[in-house]
């Protein structure tokens, strides 16, 4: 790793703590950088933020391995067949193109006010990168390798297990990691919305409301490490399982 | 003479990618026999149809009309080896170089333990060293495409196709090969059908070339080379030889010129 990688991070530290010294920006809108550390301790040490934790990264996951267990079979057969993809693609591409937000209502009327609207709107988020990744990791499949696969006559299955969906994989990853970042905004955004007992999106808009700065700030690093840190170990995971792509 | 392979009075059109109502014809009546055993190459213009003729041998696309048998059996039956001018699109990276070989010994359901065994053996037989746990991306070009040639042989296919395998090597490398192939074919005794853009090349493998027309190629000539085995490159500077790929420049110039 490069020693550059840490300055931006120091730069930005260093302009909080200046912003907040120096009285440029008023503590309710940027509280003091100690404070927001002393609550993010308070947060844990007290235990208090991980049922809100817990609930977010429950639907988060959840939704996520519904969305890959969909998406990946599902995206594949399309790609497979020129027939099935022509005659789907415009639905797909609408679906994908709908702000998955203005379908949190549909969700809410669907699944009620519970977990299972949550669990469904990430799993939708990630199906639908999940999806159309798998369909071109499918399409893209290299046209040598296929010919290598009907000059040594290999069977339908065989072409599919061993030429096909490993070829397709690095997309099909490149896909999840997209859908790993897309489902977790959308969890955390019906959490604000569609209301609940627990979860950070919760956490984030209560504190707002009542300008509790320190708490909402807290939270808000919280669930940007959890996605950047989920970012971060797919990508290193995926560099070790899928050693070959890009080469 | 056996007729190991016949080509007959085949003929194969494509549809014009441009203009979607005509059709290019691409091969009419090809006809052409092959021994056993032999060494054979073709030379011809760009896009003439060698490529569409080497994939009809190995049953990749089917002919217009016509048929082609290879030891009595049309290509959908034959066990074909083929291997492509891309390597690199042509291995499979997610496997190790070894497996990789043992591909097609994996595809007829041979154990683990047995096809492993097999293919060192092969690899020690052909006297290719290459590192068995590594991957393919992990190699030279040269390395790679003898990659490919062990793995379209390991089945011990009934013939050997290859389509300007050593296009994407360099000068150096492609030397090394054209003597590296003719040890594998010494060894394998297969008959191997090879397509190459390099005149030079196509005379000092062949026991015959093929000189093709435009499109739809046909036979300009069949050239043969008698020359004793294993020819390094320096029979290249060798009298005979200048004389033959004179002869072989004449007519692909005329052909041109057609």
């Amino acid at each position: 790793m490069k020693k550059e990688i840490i300055i931006g991070p120091v730069l930005l530290l260093i302009l909080w703590v200046l912003l907040t010294s120096l009285h440029i920006v008023k503590p309710i809108f940027l509280p003091p950088i100690w404070s927001v550390i002393a609550e993010l301790y308070k947060l844990f040490a007290s235990g208090n933020i991980l049922g809100d934790l817990g609930s977010t990264l429950m639907r988060w996951i959840i939704g996520l391995i519904i969305g890959v267990a969909i998406g990946v079979p599902v995206g594949m057969f399309m790609g497979y067949s020129d027939k099935i993809y022509s005659s789907l693609e415009i639905i797909v591409d609408f679906f994908r193109s709908i702000p998955a937000m203005t379908l949190f209502p549909l969700f809410l009327v669907f699944f009620g006010l519970g977990d299972r609207a949550k669990i469904s709107i990430s799993a939708w988020g990630a199906l639908l990168y999940v999806l159309v990744s798998a369909m071109y990791g499918v399409k893209h499949s290299r046209e040598t390798r296929l010919m290598v696969a009907k000059t040594l006559k290999a069977t339908p299955i065989q072409t599919f297990t061993k030429f096909v969906f490993p070829d397709a994989l690095p997309e099909i990853a490149g896909g999840i990691r997209v859908g790993i970042s897309l489902s977790l905004i959308l969890v955390v955004a019906s959490e604000m919305i569609m209301g609940t007992r627990l979860g950070l999106g919760k956490r984030i808009f209560d504190a707002a409301l009542i300008y509790n700065m320190n708490e909402m700030y807290a939270t808000i690093i919280i669930a940007g490490l959890l996605g950047y840190l989920s970012n971060k170990f797919f990508l290193l995971f995926e560099t070790r399982a899928i050693h070959w792509a890009g080469k | 003479m056996n007729e190991y392979i016949k080509i007959e009075n085949v003929s194969k059109t494509f549809l014009n990618a441009t203009e979607k109502n005509r059709r290019v014809e691409v091969l009419n009546g090809f006809t052409l026999t092959v021994h056993k055993g032999e060494f054979l190459t073709f030379f011809g213009p760009n896009a003439c149809g060698k490529t569409t003729l080497l994939s009809i041998v190995a049953g990749l696309i089917l002919t217009n009309s016509g048929s082609v048998l290879i030891d009595g059996k049309p290509p959908s039956q034959a066990k074909i080896g083929f291997v492509f001018q891309n390597y690199q699109n042509s291995l499979l990276p997610w496997r190790t170089n070894i497996d990789n070989v043992a591909l097609s010994l994996e595809l007829e359901g041979i154990s683990k333990k047995q096809r492993l065994g097999n293919t060192r053996d092969f690899l020690r037989k052909l006297d290719v060293e290459i590192p068995e746990g590594s991957y393919p991306y992990q190699l030279s070009g040269g390395q790679q495409q003898l990659l490919c040639i062990a793995r379209a042989l390991i089945s011990d296919p009934d013939v050997l196709v290859m389509d300007e395998p050593f296009n994407q090597l360099d000068f150096q490398t492609r030397m090394g090969m054209n003597e590296k192939i003719q040890d594998i074919w010494i060894k394998t005794g297969k008959t191997i059908l090879f397509v190459s853009h390099d005149l030079e090349e196509a005379i000092l493998l062949a026991d015959r070339v093929v000189l093709l027309t435009k499109r739809p190629a046909r036979i300009s000539k069949i050239l043969e080379n008698k020359f004793s085995r294993p020819r390094k490159s320096r029979v290249l500077q060798n009298e005979d030889f200048f004389k033959l790929r004179s002869e072989a420049l004449n007519i692909f110039d005329k052909v041109l010129r057609e």
